[in-house]
């Protein structure tokens, strides 16, 4: 399924998330998917609802979520991630 | 000297000394509660509402003046202890001396109510895990006894200092809130005198053995730790047992399969050969008789092979402790009529089919409390798989006519390090518990719960996680003990029925007031008791000590969880749409995160646990439902049942007629766990009759990893009749029934016998619904969706 936007949630001290966020900025730029950074601290409340309807919740950071046509699917949950981890998830579906 | 009596009233003529003695000696005598007949003293009235309601001597010498006027005046002949306070207590009521009342009033039962109790003592309590014994009469007049007790002493002005070093004062009224249904109060028949509940690890008994009375075995005995595996299980279900008379709701074990591991070593094959060579040399030491006498008996046969024969018995005995092992448990968790009032335990094990990833590398604590230098936990992942697959065909197998085990609840965990083929097989074994009984629960670590260390669940699904360093240390050295001190339940239903046609805003400004002003005073009562419980050493075992040297019992380590019920019908009266609904969703997870929001403050204002969790609700659906429907009728239509049964529907599931697909049910209820940290659990109510075990096992993994959910269950129906000895699932197909009326007069489909009883689960826990479930529950059975898995 085709990832029409890459969402990273991060916070302060978490020491995974800077390569994370650049993981996810560098597979965006080359697959052409929109990223977009949020601090789990400031999680919108829109947001948050549409994440729990789809069955996801960023028990810890980082977390990245590809949003797809009717979907969202969780790639990383709290572990660290690569750029070729992260694009394969991405290519493989 | 005693200040006379009457001595402000001077237009009384009755203010000498003399004539005090006077107007006594016309007086009847008095039946005192001493058990004896003495001769009426006016000061003794006098002293007593000084000393118990807390007057002065002026308005006690009034009280007293008025109780004799009635008494000479009415002519009463006959006059006892408890008639006397009767009439002060009717004087002071009437002087507006309501707080005082409280104080000197009597709490007993109407005679006419305690003949009732001893003849047809289930007809007396809301309480559906209660069986009918001698034992269960003294728990019910108890029970009456302390809830009024509770009633009538629970603070209406508090002060408690926390552990931030504050003193917290509030002016509230918790009594009336929870007759009012605003905020139900849990436990009330005991929250004066125990703790709540826990959750414990079986390595405590494995290092310090077992002294129930928690007074160095001085009144009980001392057994030392457990050497073997049928010692091990006994010193468990004694654990439990003990532990369950010293707090009012279940007791459980996490880190069970670490805790038993090293008492399966019998069924390693190297242990069981040295065990056999050990034998063998001693075969041949001459001196032993027997063995020499055998010795020579099979001298023809070679070494080796007695060698591998005395290794295979020995497995095999082995394997048969191990199945001992395994029935004892349920078997005792079934048996032991010993905890508050002739009930059996509310016991719980957190079980898994191996050795959990954290421990793998950990050594062993052997008993008395040393580290193994030869076996790591990891070592015994074989033998723990061995016996989790022997305690479910135990429990599959069931009791000796066949008749399921309901205790103890068993949680199966599902992990990651277990989602493998090797432990399939187990795992389906616990699918097929599910399939025959709707039995075992399952707690889900395979979502954003993965991270989860030290999980455990205890009592009626409260769901636990070490979140700090030391609680890490404590839960891999045996020393964790979780739990909860007390639950309050704020009712959202209460707060939308007073602000209907208002905006949201009014809706949380009175349920934020209900939390505030009741159900945190109320919690923080409980943490109050519990520290006076274990200043005055009313509880021995709170103060023994843990191996690591803390008390078992620490009041700043427990929980005051805050209840959610009803939160269906709340959504729909503030929203118009049902809870299913995106709106109706949206209002929910909104009302989740305010009380999610308190919690954190208060926690933060008093250095206490506060957290948000589902309220088992046996008694609270029909109790608060019930209110609410005399005390709003606005609201009658959004209730559940028909009068007098209605009910609200239970935490923030779904409402259980809902029509809605099973995918839908789950992922709308699901979504609320992550919101829910002090635990949260689902069911999924079952038609089929037997579905596949495999293929449950596959939807059982869907569920776990696909859907937030932390902890849930499947509920079949099952009928079981003592008279033919047997049992069956219902097959809602075929079956019906109009009202809770026709659900009592159930008969064995088999023999026609009306002594045939149906278990169900009624929230937490399985039960008998004839026996023991109260009227609203029993319509809520009746109205539960049921689905078909189709697997
Ligand atoms: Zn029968």
């Amino acid at each position: 399924m085709k990832a029409n936007k890459l969402l990273v949630f991060t916070q302060k001290n978490c020491p995974n998330c800077p390569v994370a966020k650049k993981s996810a900025e560098k597979v965006g730029e080359e697959l052409h998917i929109p990223v977009e950074v949020i601090d789990i601290t400031e999680l919108p409340e829109e947001l948050e609802f549409e994440l729990l309807k789809n069955q996801i919740y960023i028990a810890s950071t980082p977390a990245i979520v590809a949003v797809e046509e009717n979907n969202m699917r969780v790639l990383v949950l709290g572990d660290p991630v690569s750029y070729e981890e992260l694009k394969s998830m991405l290519i493989e579906g | 000297m005693v200040k006379p009596i009457f001595n402000y009233a001077k237009e009384e003529s009755l203010r000498e000394k003399g004539d005090e003695e006077f107007w006594n000696s016309l007086m009847p005598s008095v039946r005192t509660t001493r058990g004896m007949i003495e001769p009426f003293d006016v000061n003794k009235i006098i002293n007593s509402l000084v000393k118990e309601a807390g007057v002065s001597r002026d308005v006690a010498s009034e009280v007293a003046r008025s109780v004799v006027k009635r008494i000479l005046s009415s002519n009463i002949q006959w006059l006892s202890g408890p008639m006397i306070r009767e009439m002060c207590c009717s004087v002071l009521a009437e002087m507006g001396l309501v707080e005082a009342r409280k104080r000197y009033t009597r709490i007993g039962i109407p005679i006419y109510d305690l003949n009732e109790m001893i003849i047809n003592p289930l007809q007396h309590t809301w309480n559906a895990n209660l069986q009918i014994n001698p034992e269960t009469i003294a728990k019910v007049i108890y029970d009456r006894v302390m809830t009024e007790h509770t009633y009538l002493t629970l603070p209406g002005h508090l002060e408690v200092n926390v552990p931030t070093g504050k003193k917290l004062v509030f002016d509230t009224n918790i009594a009336d809130a929870h007759l009012n249904g605003d905020n139900y109060h849990k436990d009330r028949e005991y929250t004066s005198i125990r703790d709540y509940c826990a959750s414990w690890d079986p390595r405590l008994f494995v290092v310090l053995g077992l002294e129930p009375d928690g007074l160095s075995g001085m009144h009980s005995s001392s057994a030392g730790p457990p050497k073997h595996l049928a010692v091990f299980v006994n010193h468990a279900a004694i654990w439990l047992a003990s532990w369950q008379s010293n707090m009012s709701g279940g007791q459980g074990f996490h880190n069970w399969m670490e805790g038993i591991a090293w008492y399966l070593r019998g069924l390693k094959r190297e242990e069981a050969m040295r065990s056999a060579a050990q034998l063998v040399a001693e075969m041949n030491q001459p001196a032993l008789g027997l063995t020499d006498e055998l010795y020579q008996k099979f001298n023809q046969v070679p070494k080796e092979v007695i060698h591998a024969i005395v290794t295979y018995v020995l497995r095999r005995v082995s394997e048969r402790e191990v199945e001992q092992a395994c029935q004892h448990t349920p078997y005792i968790a079934t048996q032991q009529y010993v905890a508050r009032g002739g009930q059996v335990p509310f016991t719980s094990i957190d079980i898994g089919p191996g050795i959990k990833k954290e421990f793998m590398d950990e050594p062993v604590i052997l008993p008395g409390g040393k580290m193994s230098e030869k076996y790591v936990y990891g070592d015994f992942v074989d033998e723990v798989k061995t016996y989790f697959i022997e305690f479910m065909k135990v429990m599959y197998y069931g009791d000796r006519y066949g008749k399921l085990f309901n205790y103890p609840k068993l949680n199966i965990e599902l992990r990651e390090e277990w989602m493998k083929p090797e432990f399939e097989e187990a795992y389906v074994w616990a699918a097929r518990l599910v399939a025959k009984y709707g039995l075992p629960y399952f707690v889900n670590y395979l979502n954003w719960r993965k991270k989860v260390i030290g999980g455990c669940v205890s009592c009626c699904s409260h769901t636990w996680g070490a979140k700090t360093p030391e609680q890490v240390e404590e839960y891999l050295s045996g020393n964790a003990v979780y739990g909860a001190m007390q639950m309050d339940t704020p009712n959202p239903v209460a707060s939308a029925a007073r602000t209907m046609g208002q905006d949201e805003e009014a809706f949380f400004e009175d349920f934020g007031r209900i939390i505030n002003e009741v159900t945190v005073p109320s919690l923080l009562h409980r943490y109050e008791v519990v520290k006076r419980i274990k200043r005055l050493g009313l509880a021995p075992l709170y103060n023994a000590k843990r191996p690591n040297g803390k008390d078992m019992i620490i009041p700043e380590e427990r929980e005051l969880l805050i209840g959610t019920i009803g939160f269906a019908e709340m959504v729909e009266i503030v929203t118009g749409y049902p809870l299913w609904h995106e709106e109706g969703l949206k209002f929910a997870v909104k009302v989740l995160k305010f009380m999610n929001e308190l919690a954190r403050e208060w926690s933060e204002e008093t250095g206490l646990i506060f957290e948000v969790t589902r309220t088992p609700a046996e008694s609270a659906a029909g109790k608060l439902a019930r209110i609410l429907y005399e005390r709003y009728p606005d609201v009658r239509p959004y209730l559940r049942g028909k009068y007098p049964n209605v009910y609200l529907t239970n935490s923030v599931h779904q409402p259980v007629d809902a029509d809605i697909p099973l995918s839908e049910r789950i992922k709308k209820e699901a979504m609320f766990a992550p919101l829910l940290g002090g635990g949260f659990l689902q069911h999924i109510f079952l038609s089929d009759v037997s579905p596949d075990p495999y293929a449950l096992w596959k939807f059982i993994v869907k569920i776990a990893r696909n859907t937030l959910t932390a902890y849930f269950d499947f509920t079949l129906d099952i009928w079981v009749c003592p008279d033919c000895r047997t049992q069956g699932t219902f097959d809602w197909r075929n079956q019906h029934f109009d009202s809770p009326v026709e659900l009592v007069e159930f008969k064995c489909p088999k023999c026609g016998s009306r002594k045939a009883e149906i278990y169900s689960r009624i929230t937490g826990y399985l039960q008998g619904i004839k026996a023991t479930w109260n009227d609203p529950k029993k319509q809520e059975f009746l109205d539960r969706r049921r689905y078909s898995l189709n697997v």
